[in-house]
């Protein structure tokens, strides 16, 4: 497995650790093809900081982070017996992790489009509320609840926030400007009020106790 | 391969070989973890690919 007399000089009187020479990433890969566990270990350790250190760097958050390492070494090590050499290992492995992160930071990035979506004015009344049997009214006393359960937690700065969005439709930086908040914490607080609304109504149709609210990020 | 895919593609390969010198603290549970599952994970599939091992299909 290993190449002793690959880099070394036989003529010189080398102290006994330092003949010792880390198998190269060819040498770890053959092992791996041929099912040596401590091959893949040695792999993994290999790269692990590094895959790690570039989507934690890429994503800011612990969470996607883990998930999309994990997505990532899942692929790579799959991968890892039809991959033919054409690239070095680490080029190849970064290709992969930059995909991957990629595609991540699409997905969050459309998971947000689809919220934005959703407008107060997309809910229309199917009639007036004058008009309603006193079991709606109740309905509706009842969502109110929840709602205001669910969105105890939020600030009075994160109602302005979400206001200025939905009602003015002003874009980020500017609603930042105003509540003297930085543009990521805008995001963040617009995304955790809806995701607060949206628990609210499946908390309420599913009419179940409303569960405690989970802190989503900044207050 | 670089010049082809442009700047991002650069900056992008540059951040991940510098990597190695940024100290960021991964879990050690979720490291361990994720070792045993993806060495599960070849091991099914090494016996799903060879047919005539006592854990491959036929």
């Amino acid at each position: 497995m290993f190449s002793p007399g690959k880099d070394n000089d036989e003529d010189s009187a080398l102290p006994q650790a330092s003949l010792y020479q880390e198998p190269c990433d060819r040498e770890l890969l053959e092992g791996f093809r041929q099912g040596r566990e401590e091959s893949f270990t040695e792999l993994y350790d290999r790269y692990f900081p590094r895959v790690y250190a570039f989507t934690s760097r890429r994503l800011r958050n612990r969470a996607d982070a883990e998930e999309v390492t994990q997505e990532v070494f899942t692929a790579v090590f799959r991968s890892l017996p039809s991959f033919r050499g054409d690239s070095q290992l680490l080029t190849w492995i970064f290709g992969i992790a930059r995909n991957t992160i990629n595609s991540q930071i699409r997905r969050e990035q459309s998971a947000g489009e689809r919220l934005a979506e959703i407008e107060p004015g997309d809910v229309h009344a199917g009639a007036s509320v004058a008009s309603w049997t006193p079991e709606e009214h109740l309905e509706l006393q009842r969502c109110v609840r929840v709602l205001e359960e669910q969105l105890g937690s939020v600030t009075e700065w994160q109602v302005d926030a979400f206001r200025l969005r939905h009602e003015q439709d002003l874009p980020i930086g500017e609603i930042a400007r105003r509540t003297q908040r930085s543009g990521d914490a805008v995001r963040s607080s617009l995304y955790r009020v809806k995701r607060l609304l949206v628990e609210a109504v499946e908390t309420h149709v599913a009419g179940s106790a409303p569960a405690p609210s989970r802190d989503w990020g900044e207050a | 391969m670089a010049t082809e895919l442009g700047n991002g593609f650069e900056d992008e390969l540059r951040e991940f070989l510098e990597a190695d010198d940024v100290h960021v603290d991964a879990d050690p549970l979720f490291r361990e973890r994720l070792r045993r599952q993806l060495w599960a994970l070849l091991l099914k599939q090494m016996a799903d690919d060879d047919p005539g091992s006592p854990g491959g299909t036929l």
